[in-house]
């Protein structure tokens, strides 16, 4: 490679900084970074506080310590929120209590998860066998499991959490209108979106990634 | 010397994806970039020796992107398959036209040969002065000028379709990963 000048361009200038001036970074990832940018900040607040300890009377050393213990894991629900790669495998546990009743109409079912209702799935080929709620760092994750009512043995999973979870990795996918996250984990086909301020999680570990994308573009 | 306020990485976010997406060739490539990259300086406290926030914060994205690049090939990719999935992208030919340029110019600097590409993102896409930009890579101003000149043209050629290559430059320069 020759770092010589001599030649003269042959095209207009590439004003470059203006043609990428629009591309921003996605709001997860930006949620991701302003909270891993902010966790150290609170560590160093509770190490200063533990450094006080020692100076303080008993009773409020102890209430003192008890206070970092509950800050600096999180109990506060304000720690970094979970990856959709760490709580993915929520939806792949066996349901915990039956299926919710579907509701008149036979689209719904009658589970919610703050605005989203979970839907019956019955016309794409799906029952909702059973549910269970989940806490993960300080999130909950509500969960409905479906079974395929062709093979009974093939199951999903679809979690909503109760906030907008960070995602890296996977593929991005627009089906209709939906713009879904694909990804694996742990050897299981996950699919993400978020909808109304919550992270949705579709998963399963034995039905083709196609069929898992047209289910969750009927619910984003 | 002063330390490098966490901080800086919120501020420089878009720069810092755009450079990671040029680097890459791709979107969520670029987000992991990032997010690695974000982790590694948060780790510990960094001081900025004569650089400015922005030149440390490339550097560390830069250094993440090559180690990255070197161990890629011994670490499994969490990455469906789409093969399976239908239609892949209909919206593909209705993205603003803005959007799909960008795309289009970040996918041409990403196959850009490795010092031209190195060149074009510090200078162009990261904002960084030729002297900060030589510093960051290691050579002279002069080289720097040289190689974001033709890396602009390599770009423009390979967006206009006519991908010749230009007097005095050998045809066919192969890619090489850092």
């Amino acid at each position: 490679m020759t770092d010589d000048m001599d030649d003269r361009p042959d095209h207009e200038p590439l004003d470059v900084p203006r043609a990428l001036a629009g591309v921003r970074a996605p709001d997860a990832l930006r949620q991701a970074v302003e909270q891993a940018v902010t966790a150290p900040r609170r560590s160093r607040r509770a190490s200063a506080r533990r450094r006080l300890v020692p100076a303080l009377a008993a009773g409020a050393a102890l209430l003192l310590a008890a206070l970092v213990v509950v800050f600096a894991s999180g109990g506060d629900g304000g720690g970094p929120a979970p990856r959709v790669q760490d709580v993915a495998g929520v939806a792949l546990r066996p349901a915990a209590a039956p299926a919710p009743a579907t509701l008149p109409g036979g689209e719904l079912l009658d589970a919610t998860a703050g605005p989203i209702a979970f839907p019956t799935w019955t016309r794409a080929g799906w029952r909702a066998v059973g549910e269970r709620t989940d806490t993960v760092d300080g999130h909950e994750l509500r969960t409905v499991v479906y079974a395929d009512l062709a093979d009974p043995g093939q199951r999903l999973g679809y979690a909503i959490a109760d906030a907008e979870l960070p995602v890296a990795g996977g593929r991005l996918v627009e089906h209709g209108d939906a713009r879904l996250r694909v990804l694996t984990v742990d050897g299981a086909h996950v699919v993400t979106w978020n909808r109304a301020g919550r992270t949705c999680i579709l998963a399963a570990r034995d039905v083709p990634l196609g069929r898992l994308v047209r289910l969750a573009s009927y619910a984003a | 010397m002063p330390r490098l306020d966490p901080q800086a990485l919120v501020t420089h976010l878009d720069r810092l994806y755009r450079v990671a997406w040029a680097l890459c060739g791709s979107r969520e490539e670029a987000e992991d970039l990032v997010q690695e990259t974000a982790a590694r300086v948060l780790a510990r406290p960094r001081q900025l020796r004569g650089q400015d926030e922005l030149a440390y914060l490339v550097q560390a994205l830069r250094n993440t992107f090559l180690l990255s690049r070197r161990t890629a090939s011994r670490r499994p990719r969490e990455t469906a398959t789409l093969d399976q999935v239908e239609p892949v992208d209909p919206h593909a030919g209705t993205r603003p036209d803005a959007a799909l340029e960008a795309q289009e110019l970040l996918a041409a600097i990403a196959a850009l040969p490795e010092d031209f590409r190195h060149a074009l993102v510090a200078v162009d896409v990261a904002g960084l002065s030729y002297r900060d930009a030589a510093e960051l890579l290691d050579t002279r101003e002069a080289t720097i000028a040289s190689r974001v000149f033709r890396a602009r043209e390599r770009v423009a050629r390979a967006l206009t379709g006519d991908d010749a290559p230009a007097r005095g430059e050998a045809a066919g320069t192969p890619r090489s990963h850092g």
